[in-house]
């Protein structure tokens, strides 16, 4: 069983058609790079598959499970960490933790030490989300995400407001994550990130997949890098 | 000149604040709502008079502007926390003081001249409308529109500058300001105050009476003084500093999980949330405000105009199940939601959460309410029966309500369709417990037999919306409406 699958996935809104018959298959242990110009529908399909949108037609399944029929079971399965996203602001860092903890039902404190240290929150954890900044927001939600160590991971742009020490931190955290099995499916404008980090890509533009490959496969000519690609697929 | 550039863009941004935190598409519905209701009340001014002294619709008219005021004036010291907890991050003009040189207090100001002029412009002059157009129908003149505007406009001034001055004293005082607000109660209670005569003395009720145009720049420049005594007592905007907490959650979590596990975390969050913003304060006031002005009008209706009508604690029951409706809309619309779309929660899950904060709010608020008015009518004897009408109506209301609405209140309630179903749904009951409510006095036995048995309906009814909530409601994404 692939973590992901989907076959014809599309998604309306009204007379707008944002994604057109996406069919894709991610394997476990992928760093899979989901890039795409802005509006391209890089987020509607990262919302569909991680069961907080449901598609018009087309099926899901992720980790085995249909993303429509069952999007709660997806959700508890996964970990996702939205582009934007702001905690409740009058709860501290460390309550909004221990609610997203009871709400996945984990023990009391669980991992909630483990994370708030890894993202270097410690001096945070009593302080309430309206007064963090951007990047601290975001360590909040990542640790939100990882509470409950999903074996998959849908991150959209997650190293944005990202300090580069935490970056960097991060990025050998996430290679560990799939060199043990997890899975990720990461949505980025950052080319060189997912050049780095991703074992393959899917290109999307105006809602359909226009590419899927490692960067040997997209490459035309030798030593064409991700971002020459990215011009040639999506302006074509 | 860049006072009224100010001016301007601040109408414009409390203009879109307003929208978005209704449907924007059914937005100006509220306005033509007040013209259409007052329309009707105008059109139907000659049956009205023959129940009801025109003198004392004016006492009503004023008291209601006043206290209208009053709740707009508390409603805007809350503004940024109201703001910050639905949409988590909200800059507003107000607080250019923090990048631009400008200073604070004007800005303040500002927003205070901006605010009066808004809701003048959005409820009173669609009063206004409401009437003249009536007047094509009705023998109402020009000239006492005219006057009925400046007078009710006086109104809403003496409440909303009353309003902010004191929610700016109390924030800058904090208990020394409850302790002199207190005083000055206890003051004035002792003093002999006389509340039927002061009803009809308000100088916007002296003016439209007298025609004394000298009460206008009084009252105006009473206005104007007040704001500026309150923008003395707001501080300069500080520089943003580190809101900090012990924690809390998990404690409360222990409490809440006795009631039920399934809803503890939200139910927890929730808490924490309401507590640590303020907002708990208007979510109360939102509620309490209507049923002291209920009990106000009903007492004048009983004691001023001494119309034989008598309003058992029965009717106020009843009637708190209704005002419910406010507290519904607040406590499902004022939260950042966006969040759980990334958590394994679904939308019926945090909508039933929602109906329990409600209920629970409900009786924090309406079971005092109606063990003083049942004292105070000396019908505490009927204290069980209205208690058990006040709960079976607030959990028929609210599951209703939840069913329609879910957690976008205050946008669907400004669909027609949805709103014709609301009615339909409602007004029938509260009609039938407002009737038996007044029966009780001539048949007490088969009143209260009626009311009993309504009960059970009401609570199976309820238990109908709910079980449909999950149909509704399963699958929405959670969003700014």
């Amino acid at each position: 069983m692939n973590p992901i699958e989907t076959q014809a996935l599309t998604k309306r809104f009204g007379e707008l058609t944002a994604i057109e018959d996406i069919s894709l298959t991610i394997k476990q242990g992928e760093l899979f790079g989901f890039i795409g110009p802005n509006g391209a529908g890089k987020t509607t399909t990262l919302q569909m598959l991680s069961g907080q949108m449901p598609p018009t037609s087309g099926t899901a399944k992720v980790l085995g499970i249909d993303v429509a029929s069952d999007p709660i079971a997806v959700k508890a399965a996964i970990g996702i960490v939205p582009e934007i996203e702001y905690p409740p602001s009058f709860l501290t860092v460390e309550e909004y933790l221990h609610f997203v903890s009871s709400v996945r039902g984990l023990p009391e404190n669980g991992n909630v030490d483990r994370w708030i240290e890894f993202f270097g929150l410690e001096e945070k954890r009593e302080t309430m989300c309206m007064s963090l900044s951007k990047g601290q927001k975001k360590k909040v939600t990542l640790s939100a995400a990882l509470l409950h160590e999903p074996r998959m991971l849908f991150m959209d742009e997650p190293f944005l407001d990202l300090d580069p020490l935490i970056q960097r931190k991060f990025k050998a955290w996430l290679l560990d994550f799939v060199k043990g099995g997890g899975t990720v499916f990461l949505s980025t404008h950052i080319l060189e990130l997912a050049e780095k980090l991703c074992t393959r890509v899917g290109i999307i533009d105006k809602g359909r997949l226009v590419a899927v490959g490692s960067l040997d496969e997209l490459r035309k000519t030798k030593g064409e890098d991700l971002e020459q690609i990215f011009v040639r697929l999506v302006s074509a | 000149m860049l006072d009224v550039k100010i001016l301007k863009l601040m109408f414009k941004e409390e203009f879109r604040l307003h929208a978005s935190f209704f449907n924007r598409s059914f937005f100006p519905f509220s306005s033509l709502a007040i013209i259409l209701f007052t329309f009707i009340m105008g059109a139907s001014l000659p049956m009205l008079r023959r129940v009801v002294a025109i003198d004392d619709m004016l006492v009503v008219a004023q008291w209601i502007l006043l206290f209208y005021g009053l709740g707009v004036g508390g409603f805007a010291m809350f503004a940024d926390r109201i703001l910050e907890r639905r949409f988590g991050s909200v800059s507003l003009l107000l607080t250019s003081s923090y990048t631009l040189p400008i200073r604070f207090i004007r800005l303040f100001f500002l927003f205070y001249i901006k605010d009066t002029l808004y809701y003048i412009f959005f409820t009173i002059l669609p009063m206004i409308l409401g009437l003249a157009l009536a007047s094509l129908f009705v023998p109402i003149s020009i000239s006492s529109l005219l006057f009925l505007f400046i007078s009710l406009t006086l109104s809403f001034l003496l409440g909303i500058s009353f309003s902010v001055l004191l929610f700016a004293a109390l924030a800058r005082l904090r208990a020394a300001g409850l302790v002199i607000a207190a005083a000055i109660g206890l003051y004035i209670g002792s003093s002999g105050f006389d509340v039927k005569v002061f009803a009809v003395q308000l100088p916007s009720l002296v003016f439209y009476h007298s025609h004394s145009f000298y009460i206008v720049p009084g009252v105006l420049i009473t206005s104007l003084v007040l704001g500026v005594i309150s923008s003395r007592f707001i501080k300069e905007v500080p520089s943003p500093h580190e809101r900090r907490a012990k924690e809390s959650f998990m404690k409360i979590v222990g409490l809440t999980s006795r009631l039920s596990s399934k809803y503890s975390p939200m139910l927890s969050k929730d808490i924490i949330d309401l507590v640590r913003s303020g907002i708990i304060f208007p979510v109360i006031l939102t509620f309490l405000t209507p049923l002291l002005f209920l009990y106000a009008v009903t007492w004048f209706v009983e004691s001023v105009m001494l119309l034989d009508v008598s309003f058992s604690v029965l009717f106020y029951a009843a009637m708190v199940g209704f005002l419910g409706t406010m507290l519904y809309s607040w406590l499902s619309n004022v939260d950042i939601s966006e969040c759980y779309n990334s958590l394994p929660l679904s939308m019926p899950h945090v909508i039933r959460t929602k109906l329990i904060l409600f209920l629970f709010f409900t009786c924090f608020v309406a079971v005092p309410y109606l063990v003083i008015v049942g004292y105070l009518k000396g019908e505490m004897d009927l204290l069980l029966i209205s208690l058990f009408i006040m709960l079976t109506v607030s959990a028929y209301v609210g599951s209703v309500l939840a069913y329609l609405t879910g957690l976008f209140t205050n946008s669907y309630l400004l669909d027609a369709k949805i709103l014709l179903q609301f009615t339909l749904a409602v007004v029938p009951v509260l009609l039938a417990e407002t009737l038996l409510s007044f029966y009780y006095q001539f048949n007490s036995e088969l009143a209260t037999l009626y009311i009993a048995g309504l009960g059970p309906i009401l609570v199976a009814a309820s238990m109908v919306f709910l079980n449909r909530l999950d149909r509704r409601w399963k699958g929405r994404m959670f969003r700014i409406a």
